[in-house]
């Protein structure tokens, strides 16, 4: 979506809305000219003691001052607001769309997360951006009335005022654009600093918070960050304020000379008291309007012009397609042939040269020292990642040929760490096949599948128990409850292949005997990937795969493994011995 | 009143971070508080002269002098005020340190309950305006007050009549301020968990799960139900407020306009006076809307100082320092433990003898209390009822952790670099990168971590431009980490879940050595690595049911038998 269809939409959405704002900003300014004409007509009919005309000018004066003051700033801000919420449901709403479709790989990037946090105030920065261009036409309208009123003096006076404008206005843009840029210069460490505070606030590390006494020596770095954040800001604010303000130095310097003039046309009888009153009562108005609010106006309009060309850039970034009309029903084999991966800006290689088939039905095992790719193997055969070099295929069709709906219809996983939604326990488990998320029935029936119908049904609200000590009722779950959970989001699915990354990692060993039992029973005709440490798993797959350094170096069953007498043979063994015993009855 | 109090209170605390920017930045609020009353006497100065029939050139010469300056230093108060925040954002620090104190002090139970996390999250929020309040009620008390009473007595001396009408518009002014005060706040509270929500569900929607399961759709919806209700209820509530604004607003100008127009039209003024007046009154008029706003908002926005304060001061759920020196054994009486939210027990009724120098097993199912039952013993936890005797003594001794050691079954890991994830748990040795380098090379083995292109000085996290860590690779840190940290006690909870096997067994050996004299506590699922503990503890539902050596378990033929006989099988 282009800048330009983002804010022409939120020009059609709220034309009406925009339209009072813009005829009363409008109003603002002529209100203030009437108002300094009758302003002119009261005070010449006291000092000529008009008597019937005094109570009238006084009630149009009134009036005037009534609307300037109090009627139209109250509408500009009831409908400023209005505005500003009906654009911020807007744009939040299409900036969160947009993640839903920007592939995974990216939000593992920290540019693209840096990109994310400066857009948290986008929707309002949208706004500010419209309304500073309203009041700014707003404000040149105000001021070209006033020049016309000044013009009673000497066009070459009203001209001369013009020229004060220009480095007013150049000054403020500048700085603008110098503000956003500081903005995003320290984001890096604004996040930093923030997540020093984390350290320091967050229940996450409450526990060594406690136990190690490290807060003094975070809260030293955090002070140092933070003042250095602010006073950077402050600093470049500062520099455009200190150009403004000999802008207006020098402003006040030709006002005083302005008021010369006007006191002689006074004594020589050229004008009245009242002009002279009024033109002494507008002249703070002005240099206000030069000196504060119009270079602020421009600030801002700079500030938030950048802002929104950052939304731009955004929502112009890749998407895939979740059409979920087409799926991948079936396949045969996939393949990879020769994958090669690294991260951007590696230089280090964490899959080298991985060939390997999974075929259909068929248990798959990878086991392997820690770090050595297993993790990453499984991101580039789910399609999260893609390969550098070499290419995985479906059946002969290369995977980045499929959309990414197909994908995600032939791949599910249990991950490493899986994500602990802080919402229902029906929810958590009907993720697994988005479809049928509100179906009560299939949900219990796959807690029911792996044992853990029991203690949901323990819980308070059974499955419409809300998870997590974020809100008020909510119920934390131990860490292998919570793996136990995810692995049914898993069994909902219906997906060709199931990987699972470490599934036995904090599971009791009842558990463990369980899952690999229930691996054969009912993963028998499924096609599964299985990343363990556990090797009492990897007896009972069709193939196992040794991983180390980013390459497979033993593939094979449990038993020509074993007689190959290699990696896994002693890794194995090593296993084994451990419940040994007469290893046991020595150590007694 | 109670608000004034946390003014005083948020001075001092300042005044103790820095004196001097303190009083520097007072005196900027105090002088720009003078800027409109300076505008105000002198356009008032020049009106009044050149109204008059005989023209004094050198006067009036003088006043338009004035006149431009005060317009000059009037318009540079944003300026100024800039100036001033540099010294204001001392406040800032000094307030954030002082939440940062507080929290420092809470015990574990304290983040277990959501209410109290959520007081915390309020207390982050309203340091801002514990701020901001502080410096209004500077730059408003004193200059107000005297502006008020200026304005009194002009007033009375051009007719006491206005006087009265100063008590007419203040009260209403006041009242509808304190309406719209309430809504505001009601609305935050409601608010504070539908605020949470939001963040969170923004988060699902790019998790990689969400992307696994294309959940991702779900939270948007999910999402945008809970923000589109936040944010109309919030424009409600502001039309609200704007409309009570502008009906006393109307009153209260109805009233003046009154007054003008009796005192213009019946009054006996002279011209000059009667301009003046004309030109002074509407100055006045705003100044006085201005000053009661000021001390509206300022009304209005001391609620969220309340959170600060409602936060720093409460001090239940501090943790107790205990004197864990278990030279002498530790034993736990009829131990019970239940969780925050919960009247379920996560413990029932522990009773338990440990002798010094005691290394001890603990295995079970999946909430049994295992960990519960370490957060107890090592004291991050106090019994709900029930006692735990170190040594001879209950001991609320000043002498705290110093001499234990905790591996948590969730690794924590801090996106700093990798000598700091190892240096963090004793801090008077996170210089001593010899120390730091061996335990590295301990737990990683030394090819591995001279695989580490920076060393000790490379960054972990994504975040920050760091490296990826697997599992196994962040259990192992969080275990050097343990390691780092001198103790004479030690608790390891799930030390290998996520470990390869020769690594775990790499690790247990090594732990036999080093748990030959000190008091040892480790939770596993793993059986065969039970074999090195000189006592195992069997928990189930939170009791200890059965317990002792290896052999003795198996001769029980009971719970441990069985499930080690299961896991044995499987080889």
């Amino acid at each position: 979506m282009k800048k330009k269809s983002m804010l022409s939409t939120i020009y059609k959405n709220n034309i009406i809305l925009l339209a009072i704002y813009i005829i009363f900003s409008v109003l603002a300014g002529v209100v203030l000219s009437v108002s300094t004409n009758v302003r002119t007509e009261f005070i010449d009919s006291l000092v000529n003691n008009d008597s019937r005309n005094i109570p009238v000018s006084l009630i149009k004066n009134v009036c005037t001052i009534f609307l300037y003051s109090y009627l139209i700033p109250f509408v500009l801000i009831f409908v400023g607001r209005n505005i500003q919420k009906r654009i911020s449901l807007y744009v939040d709403h299409i900036i969160n769309r947009k993640k839903v479709f920007i592939p995974y790989h990216y939000f593992e990037k920290q540019e693209i997360n840096d990109q994310i946090n400066l857009l948290n105030d986008a929707s309002v920065q949208v706004w500010n951006f419209i309304r500073g261009c309203i009041n700014l036409a707003g404000y040149v309208i105000e001021s070209i009335f006033m020049f016309a009123i000044i013009a009673q003096l000497g066009m070459l006076n009203s001209l001369i005022i013009i020229l004060f404008s220009i480095p007013v206005v150049f000054y403020s843009v500048k700085s603008g654009m110098m503000y956003y840029d500081t903005w995003s210069r320290t984001a890096k460490l604004r996040r930093h600093s923030d997540y020093i505070r984390d350290i320091l606030l967050d229940k996450t590390y409450a526990q060594e918070r406690i136990l190690f006494h490290y807060s003094p020596y975070f809260q030293k770095i955090w002070k140092k960050e933070y003042s250095e954040i602010r006073s950077t800001s402050i600093k470049e604010e500062l520099k455009g304020a200190k150009r403004i303000q000999i802008c207006g130095a020098v402003f006040c310097i030709y006002m005083a000379i302005l008021l010369y003039i006007l006191v002689s046309e006074l004594k020589d009888g050229s004008i009245s008291v009242g002009f002279a009153v009024s033109i002494i009562s507008i002249l703070p108005v002005f240099l206000n309007n030069l000196m504060a609010r119009a270079s602020q106006e421009i600030n801002g309009i700079v500030r938030a012009k950048k802002s929104i060309s950052t939304l731009d850039s955004f929502l112009k970034m890749e998407e895939v397609n979740y059409d979920k009309k087409v799926s991948v029903t079936d396949f045969k084999v996939i393949e990879l042939k020769h994958v090669w991966f690294r991260y951007p800006n590696s230089e280090k290689w964490v899959i080298k040269d991985v060939s390997m088939k999974i075929e259909k039905n068929r248990h798959y095992s990878i086991v392997g020292e820690n770090g050595a790719g297993k993790t990453t193997l499984v991101n580039l055969l789910m399609g999260l990642y893609k390969p550098e070099k070499g290419e995985i295929l479906i059946d002969g069709k290369n995977l980045n040929d499929f959309s990414e709906a197909e994908i995600r219809s032939i791949f599910s996983a249990l991950t490493q760490e899986p994500q602990r939604y802080e919402t229902v326990v029906a929810e958590n488990i009907g993720i697994g096949d988005i479809d049928r998320v509100h179906d009560s029935h299939a949900i219990a029936e796959v807690a029911k599948s792996i044992q853990i119908d029991e203690f949901i049904n323990a819980l308070p609200n059974q499955y419409d128990t809300v998870l997590g000590t974020m809100f008020t009722g909510g119920i934390n779950l131990s860490g292998g409850e919570w793996k136990k959970l995810s692995l049914s989001r898993l069994l909902m699915s219906k997906t060709l292949v199931k990987i699972l990354d470490e599934p036995t990692a904090s599971m009791d060993p009842k558990f463990e005997k369980w899952i690999s039992e229930y691996f054969d029973k009912i993963m028998k005709n499924q096609t599964c990937f299985v990343v363990s440490h556990r090797l009492a798993f990897s007896k009972n797959v069709d193939q196992i795969l040794v991983f180390d350094n980013g390459e497979i170096c033993e593939m094979g069953s449990h038993e020509k493994l074993m007689e190959q007498q290699g990696i896994y043979y002693k890794m194995y063994t090593t296993q084994q011995s451990m419940y040994e015993d007469d290893v046991l009855s020595s150590a007694t | 009143m109670k608000q004034m109090s946390y003014i005083w209170k948020t001075i001092s605390i300042i005044y103790k971070e820095n004196k001097v920017h303190l009083i520097a930045g007072i005196f900027l609020l105090l002088l720009v508080a003078t800027f409109p009353f300076i505008k105000l006497v002198s356009i008032n100065l020049l009106v009044d002269e050149i109204s008059k029939e005989v023209f004094d050139y050198s006067k009036i010469l003088f006043l338009i002098l004035f006149f431009c300056v005060s317009l000059f230093i009037s318009n540079s108060a944003s300026f100024v005020n800039l100036l001033g925040s540099y010294l204001w954002i001392t406040a800032e620090i000094a307030l954030q340190n002082v939440i940062i104190k507080t929290t420092a002090k809470k015990s574990l139970a304290f983040f277990d309950n959501a209410e109290d996390c959520k007081k915390l999250d309020k207390a982050k929020e309203g340091y801002g305006s514990a701020v901001g309040v502080t410096m209004m009620f500077i730059s408003t008390f004193f200059i107000s007050f005297a502006s008020f009473i200026m304005i009194l007595s002009y007033l009375a001396q051009i007719n006491p009549k206005m006087v009265l009408v100063l008590f007419i518009i203040i009260p209403i002014k006041v009242v509808s301020s304190l309406k719209v005060m309430k809504e505001a706040q009601k609305l935050r509270d409601e608010q504070t968990e539908d605020r949470m929500k939001v963040q969170k569900y923004a988060g699902y929607i790019s998790s990689k799960d969400s992307k696994i399961f294309m959940a991702s759709d779900f939270f948007l919806k999910k999402w945008y139900r809970i923000y589109f209700k936040m944010v109309n209820k919030g424009n409600q509530v502001s039309n609200k407020n704007l409309l009570i604004d502008l009906f006393s607003n109307c009153v209260m100008y109805f009233c003046y306009v009154a007054i003008i127009y009796i005192t213009i039209i019946y009054g006996n003024n002279d011209l000059g006076q009667m301009v003046v007046l004309f030109v002074a009154m509407e100055t006045i008029f705003n100044n006085i809307n201005a000053i009661v706003s000021q001390l509206c908002d300022l009304m209005q926005n001391t609620f969220l100082s309340n959170d600060l304060y409602n936060y720093i001061e409460d001090t239940s759920n501090e943790h107790i320092e205990k004197s864990i020196d278990s030279e002498d054994g530790i034993s736990l009486k009829e131990v019970t433990y239940s969780y925050a939210n919960s009247s379920k027990k996560a413990l029932k009724n522990i009773t338990l003898n440990i002798k010094p120098k005691e290394n001890i097993a603990i295995v079970g199912k999946n909430g049994a209390g295992k960990s519960t039952l370490i957060k107890l013993i090592s004291g991050l936890y106090q019994p709900t009822s029930g006692s735990i005797k170190y040594g001879c003594n209950y001991g609320f001794t000043e002498e705290s952790y110093d001499n234990i050691s905790i591996m948590p079954q969730e690794v924590v890991l801090y996106n700093l670099t990798l000598g700091e994830n190892i240096g963090i748990s004793h801090m008077e040795q996170m210089e001593n990168s010899e120390k730091i380098k061996k335990i590295l090379v301990n737990v990683f083995g030394i090819n591995k971590f001279n695989k580490f292109i920076n060393g000790i000085d490379t960054v972990i996290g994504k975040e920050f431009g760091g490296i990826d860590l697997s599992g196994g690779e962040k259990q192992r840190i969080s275990y050097g980490r343990t390691l780092f940290r001198p103790h004479t006690m030690v608790f390891l909870d799930e030390p290998t879940a996520a470990v390869d096997p020769l690594t775990e067994e790499k690790i247990y050996q090594e732990f036999i050595e080093i748990s030959k004299d000190k008091t040892t506590f480790f939770i596993t699922h793993r059986l065969a690595s039970v074999r090195f503990a000189d006592r195992i503890i069997v928990m189930d539902e939170g009791r200890i049911v059965e317990q002792g050596t290896h052999n003795e378990l198996m001769n029980m033929n009971g719970l441990y038998s069985e499930i080690y006989q299961l896991q044995k099988q499987s080889f």
